[in-house]
């Protein structure tokens, strides 16, 4: 495969050890990810624990130091230690990628591991904190192609545990990628009387496919079998562990009384490491829906932003209003889905 | 009947036309010495509009775009919103007004021609232009809110001055 690439004798003898530590790492049975999602670095499949409760314990919420990371397959440091067990997996692009193991940006990530990522740093990717270094290196679109400009939103972040009030003057919070891809991303509403409002999202997912989920209505989306979107009567959740599949979303509140008026309260949003993005909800008469917050996945980070939207409109203009325009409508306020 | 008329209703049709005519006249004028509607109530709902056109475009742009678009619709919204709000000096404003009406969304439609016009294979090139001038755009307008928050420093200090001359001890207190 690269025995044509004699011209870089480090990258040989890189592949000669890359067997050696990916060997070991093939019977390990539950730390293996899907092969097809290897080449992201922002692997989602990636944190072994097959369901995110609180108990999986690889993931530590506010300790870098602790040794958990060194476990994990987003640990960046893997190379160097032998003894971890999904060592060839999600940040590997040379070995577990069979169909491209010679190709030149194979040949520049490995280099990037060994050279410019100290090992030290690894053990903060895992963190679901605020971002508290340099970043990753290595990134790959959903594509598959590295990119390797990483855009500096300059966005406020939050730390685990955190509480933050969106304001309108401090609207938007950007979570970091560990936070984009962990757990759940769970929206509730809290009100006097939960019965008088339910909460739906509308959303794109990355390969262009709009559509929403309502209690009541569809309660999963996209696809019934893999959900990555759902709603209850009690809130809804979006699967972060499915990151990659969502471009963007819109959280909407719909009064569920004739008169359509919206109770006042407080919409949460909350994610796996405890933080709790808080929104207030404005009392008042609605058209029929009231758009809440939206989400837009970029580069792997979710920017969630409170919209304060001071129109209200049935649930068709709404979804026009924010760009989800590919949806058929049964009437202005009931979706085909 | 025409005495009468006048007695009853002093103003009559004629005040009220008055009234039409003095208000046109006042529209009139508004407008020719504030031509663009450069003051700070007009560049509010000019940023009310802007943000409409970016989340109702949103189908169309990367997402990177919307949030950079966004990031500089707050801060513009920030510096129009500020203490001395009512006193930005007119370069300022007519910064803020060129931004929201011509160079944002010129980049926002500019990007959507473009993508439509070539295809998804230029979608790679557009997107790193869009995120060049998004960048270069909230950069300007960070320099405008950071001008304002110096304004409004400033504005807090002369007021201690202020207080400090009025109430504190004289100099000429024996």
């Amino acid at each position: 495969m690269s025995g044509t690439r004699t011209d870089l004798p480090y990258l040989r003898s890189r592949r000669l050890r890359r067997p050696a530590d990916a060997a070991p790492a093939a019977p390990a049975p539950a730390a293996a990810p899907a092969p097809q999602t290897s080449a992201s670095s922002l692997d989602l499949s990636a944190p072994s624990a097959p369901d995110p409760a609180p108990s999986s314990s690889s993931l530590d919420l506010s300790a870098p130091s602790a040794p958990a990371p060194s476990s994990s397959p987003l640990d960046l440091s893997a190379p160097v230690s032998p003894e971890a067990p999904s060592t060839g997996s999600s940040l590997d692009l040379g070995s577990t990628d069979p169909a491209a193991p010679s190709t030149p940006s194979g040949g520049t990530s490995l280099n990037l591991f060994d050279d410019e990522e100290p090992a030290s740093s690894g053990g903060t990717s895992l963190s679901l904190d605020a971002p508290s270094g340099a970043p990753a290196p290595v990134r790959t679109s959903p594509r598959g192609h590295a990119r390797l400009a990483e855009h500096d939103l300059g966005l406020p972040s939050i730390r685990a545990d955190e509480r933050r009030l969106m304001t309108e003057h401090e609207p938007v919070v950007a979570l970091t990628r560990m936070q984009s891809a962990a757990g759940a991303l769970e929206a509730k509403v809290a009100v006097p009387n939960p019965s008088e409002v339910v909460l739906g999202l509308v959303f794109e997912t990355s390969d262009g496919r709009q559509s929403l989920v309502l209690p009541g209505l569809s309660q999963q989306g996209p696809d019934p079998r893999r959900p990555i979107f759902r709603a209850t009567s009690s809130g809804v959740a979006v699967n972060l562990r499915r990151i990659p599949g969502v471009h963007r979303l819109l959280l909407f509140a719909v009064p569920t009384r004739p008169s359509k008026q919206l109770p006042g309260g407080t919409v949460t949003v909350t994610t796996y490491g405890g933080s709790r993005l808080e929104a207030p909800l404005v009392a008042g008469p609605t058209l029929g829906a009231q758009a809440l917050m939206t989400a837009y996945v970029v580069e792997g980070r979710l920017v969630i932003r409170a919209e304060h939207d001071p129109y209200s409109g049935t649930l068709q203009q709404i979804c026009a209003a924010y760009g989800y325009r590919e949806i058929s409508w049964r009437d202005p306020y009931t979706p085909l889905v | 009947m025409g005495l009468l008329s006048r007695l009853f209703d002093p103003e009559g049709s004629s005040g009220r036309l008055r009234a039409q005519t003095q208000a046109r006249f006042d529209a009139v004028s508004q407008s020719v010495t504030d031509p663009s509607g450069d003051s700070v109530e007009a560049l509010l709902r000019k940023t009310q509009s802007l943000v409409l056109e970016i989340n109702s475009s949103a189908g169309d742009l990367p997402t990177i775009g919307v949030v950079l678009a966004r990031a500089v619709t707050d801060t513009v919204r920030e510096v129009l919103t500020s203490g001395e709000a009512d006193r930005l000096d007119i370069g300022v404003r007519v910064a803020i007004n060129g931004t929201l009406t011509d160079y944002l969304p010129g980049s926002i439609r500019a990007y959507v021609g473009a993508v439509r016009a070539a295809g998804a294979d230029a979608e790679e090139r557009a997107t790193d232009a869009l995120v060049e001038q998004l960048t270069t755009l909230r950069h300007s307008v960070e320099q405008l809110a950071e001008a304002s928050r110096m304004r409004d420093m400033q504005a807090l200090q002369v007021h201690g001055r202020f207080l400090e001359d009025k109430f504190g001890e004289s100099d000429l207190d024996l």
